[in-house]
């Protein structure tokens, strides 16, 4: 899939990892359909910047997945005090387990349109980078990994292709055979470039910059407020006994366009960098 | 002062014979050495005796100075900044995921700092014009760029001295000129001394200053490329290049100044064919008009000649014509995605029982998909293909085939006579693996041979083989095709091709056109031909490889 390279991306992957740790955590913990919703589309807009035609259809390939909770929950809930008919087996069908049911499929699906922009965001390139800030060695390891895996399976297709007829553990022992004997070139290749011979630095193609401060220091800020707001108590949303939406004027308000505002924070950050841009270029 | 001085190096593995005997040289800086010796003849031994990590196990007698001191004592920093080295396989090398990362490699288990790295990567990055591929996975890399992209991480240690081990052999052809143009820049613009071991001698050997060359370990040649000629033209003809090959078949030694290149050779031989014209007018004494109607006349007489000599050598080729028909391909298409290009379209072609067919054509044409596409590994979306019998696939690395341990378990159902014709019945007890490049691709062969079916596709056989184990496998295609079995072979290998083929067809834009019979082909391609067919082109008629060139008839 095109995807188009975007300033979101060039963060540090800290800065990245913790905006979506916001996010995910707070549509997730408060159970609150608004905020999900706020999530969800304002994700799916993302997904569109980046993407184009591709973003729209797989923001709405994920709303194939909603169904599911909002046919079963009811079949196996039965809390919630407005009954709308009896199954057959004498229980009960209520407004609210159904509504509960569509919560649980707004969840869903903005889970999967946010995992999508991990995905697109969250390079390998810069797990390596996470990860190694603690371990090097194992920053460097994930690294050969996510090399060798592709490699393997091509070697993998190959085979099958070549030995149709050979069974399946003689095409895994003929992949060993030849992953071990074409790594000993590669272990060569390590040694030639001086691996081991003294200890290594890091070279990081994503250093901090002050981008990351102010992009950090706004998401710790905005997700503050959120937190505060549902610790509060002002943004709760209750689906049992009865629906009942607890939102105390202005300051639930507040919180609301504070979690939007937190979500289209990548999108608005990409734009101000293109309208940077664009700005620099007419001035030539 | 010499870069490497070698003295009376001897060199064996534990427990045999030594395949590196009294080897004596010394390697001057900026000079751009090419290595030559047939597989086996101890080259890649020798260049990893030059870099100290890769120096391998075993006995070793006398000296190897890198600048000055003996190269197993200095430090391993200083081994491992000093002399870059480059392997065969472009993929194997690769240690990481992305193109930065591979870069910074070396930079890091140096223990470098973040400026100093990327003050290093962002010229050598701008120096090879890399920039666009700096994010890229290594996995979405064609061969071509990856050993680009291996040679952009040595020099980003900035050695003094780069080794580099057959580099271009499993590259296409424009990949290997493309990436062996690279390193005669390094050495033309930064002064890089160079040592290289290579089979493209023809465009290899137009670069170089000094020639070494190796035969069962002992360096039998090492100096300046023109006294090779001298040399090599008596016990390795095979190591010149094709232009240097039939000049010096023509000339008496010594050669004064013997050609390298194309232009070179194509002067010479004006030069030659002027002069012999020039000697029979004056003793004919005869006119000028009158010599350009002898002209004429010897033109046409040479004419007739060749069509002649076609004929002659038409007579198997038209037992092919008449027999039956073993593939025919009808208006077949082809994409890998639904959205995609058509890889095949148009596609219609008939290849005859017994015959040797060759598709040439450019990277990326579709080559290898003809071949999956007849082997049953793809299926096309429109056309018919008719088999009048099984096939037998043999893909482009023949590793995909080994299923066994031994050799001989491989080859358990084949008589011993053919294992005896194949080269391989002294290589019973090794694994498949430890067979030389030519060794694996003839024993592949053999074991899909063993299959049962009519119909051989051989996908790209001659890759990375040298001319001697070309050779070898362009004999046996031979035999096959002479025992009743039908053979495709897809290659880049002009000269492979134009030896070992029946019939060729050029595949462009999806079709295979031009389909010819293999010397009419390859004498009326312009550029898509042989270089004796290049270097006599207007100068002699029909000529396709060098021991036809002679200047007596």
């Amino acid at each position: 899939m095109e995807t188009k390279r975007v300033a979101f991306e060039q963060l540090h992957p800290v800065t990245n990892l913790v905006y979506f740790l916001v996010i995910i955590l707070v549509f997730t913990i408060s159970m609150n359909p608004i905020l999900q919703g706020i999530a969800y589309l304002s994700a799916f807009l993302y997904l569109c910047d980046i993407r184009g035609k591709g973003g729209v259809r797989s923001g709405l390939l994920v709303c194939l997945a909603a169904p599911f909770p909002i046919i079963i929950n009811p079949l196996f809930s039965h809390e919630g005090m407005t009954i709308l008919m009896y199954f057959k087996n004498g229980n009960p069908l209520t407004l609210e387990s159904i509504c509960f049911g569509m919560g649980m499929a707004l969840l869903l699906i903005a889970m999967l349109v946010w995992f999508q922009i991990v995905n697109a965001t969250m390079t390998t390139d810069k797990w390596v980078q996470l990860f190694g800030m603690g371990l090097p060695a194992f920053g460097l390891l994930l690294s050969m990994v996510f090399r060798l895996l592709p490699k393997l399976d091509r070697q993998r297709r190959m085979i099958k292709q070549c030995n149709p007829l050979e069974s399946p553990y003689t095409r895994l022992s003929m992949l060993v055979t030849w992953g071990l004997e074409h790594s000993v070139d590669t272990a060569d290749s390590m040694a030639a470039r001086g691996y081991g011979s003294r200890r290594r630095s890091r070279f990081l193609i994503y250093p901090v910059k002050w981008q990351d401060r102010i992009f950090l220091c706004l998401t710790v800020l905005l997700g503050g407020v959120v937190a505060g707001m549902i610790i509060g108590g002002r943004m709760c949303f209750y689906y049992y006994p009865l629906l009942m939406l607890e939102t105390e004027g202005i300051l639930g308000v507040m919180g609301y366009a504070a979690y939007g505002l937190l979500c289209l924070l990548p999108l608005l950050f990409n734009g101000k960098e293109s309208l940077k841009w664009h700005y620099l270029q007419s001035k030539i | 002062m010499a870069l490497f001085t070698i003295e009376n190096l001897t060199f064996s593995y534990p427990g045999e014979a030594p395949c590196l005997k009294n080897i004596d040289c010394s390697i001057e800086e900026g000079e751009l050495i090419l290595l030559l010796g047939d597989s086996g003849s101890g080259k890649t031994t020798l260049l990893k005796h030059l870099k100290p990590q890769l120096t391998p196990f075993g006995k070793r007698e006398g000296m190897i100075c890198f600048d000055g001191r003996e190269i197993s004592t200095g430090t391993v920093k200083q081994g491992a900044v000093g002399i870059g080295y480059v392997f065969q396989n472009p993929a194997d090398q690769i240690v990481t995921d992305k193109v930065w990362h591979e870069l910074a490699f070396g930079l890091e288990n140096l223990g470098l700092s973040q400026r100093e790295m990327e003050r290093r990567i962002a010229e050598v990055v701008s120096y090879f014009g890399m920039e666009e591929w700096l994010y890229r996975d290594t996995n979405s890399l064609s061969g071509g760029q990856l050993q680009q992209l291996n040679l952009a991480a040595v020099l980003c240690m900035q050695p003094r001295v780069i080794l580099l081990d057959e580099p271009t052999s499993q590259l296409d052809p424009i990949a290997a000129k493309n990436f062996l143009f690279l390193v005669k820049q390094l050495k033309e613009e930064l002064g890089m001394t160079v040592l290289l071991s290579e089979h493209r001698n023809d465009i290899v050997y137009p670069m170089v200053d000094k020639v070494a060359y190796l035969r069962q370990g002992e360096l039998l040649f090492f100096g300046d490329r023109n006294e090779a000629v001298r040399t090599l033209s008596n016990i390795a003809p095979a190591a010149l290049p094709t232009v240097t090959r039939i000049y010096a078949n023509i000339e008496v030694p010594p050669y004064e100044r013997p050609p390298f290149d194309l232009a070179g050779g194509r002067r010479w031989l004006e030069g030659k064919l002027a002069a012999r014209a020039a000697d029979e007018s004056e003793t004919a004494f005869t006119t000028r008009e009158t010599n350009i109607e002898k002209d004429m006349k010897k033109k046409t007489l040479l004419s007739r000649r060749a069509k002649t000599e076609g004929i002659r050598g038409e007579s198997r080729k038209h037992k092919i014509a008449k027999g039956e028909l073993a593939i025919s391909i009808k208006e077949l298409y082809f994409r890998y995605e639904k959205h995609g290009r058509d890889i095949v379209r148009e596609l219609s072609l008939s290849i005859k029982k017994g015959e040797c067919f060759g598709i040439m054509g450019g990277n990326g044409s579709g080559k290898s998909t003809i071949l999956r596409l007849l082997a049953g590994l793809e299926r096309p979306y429109a056309g018919k293909i008719k088999l009048t019998g099984k096939t037998l696939y043999l893909s482009q690395n023949p590793q995909n085939h080994f299923t066994k341990e031994q050799v001989a378990e491989e080859l358990a159902l084949v008589d011993s006579d053919r294992i005896e014709a194949f080269g391989l019945a002294d290589l019973k007890q090794q694994h498949p693996y430890d067979l030389s490049g030519g060794e694996q691709q003839r024993l592949a062969l053999l074991k899909v041979l063993g299959q049962e079916g009519e119909l051989l596709l051989l996908d790209e056989p001659a890759k990375g083989l040298d001319e001697k184990n070309q050779n070898m496998l362009g004999q046996l295609i031979r035999t096959i095709c002479a025992s009743g079995k039908t053979v495709v072979v897809v290659t880049h290998d002009v000269s492979f091709a134009a030896r070992y083929c029946d019939r060729v067809g050029m595949l462009f834009d999806g079709r295979v056109t031009g389909t010819s019979d293999v010397r009419e082909f390859f004498l009326h391609n312009q550029f898509y031909t042989t270089i004796t067919r290049r270097l006599t082109k207007g100068l002699l008629p029909s000529k396709l490889f060098p021991e036809e060139v002679k200047l007596g008839e």
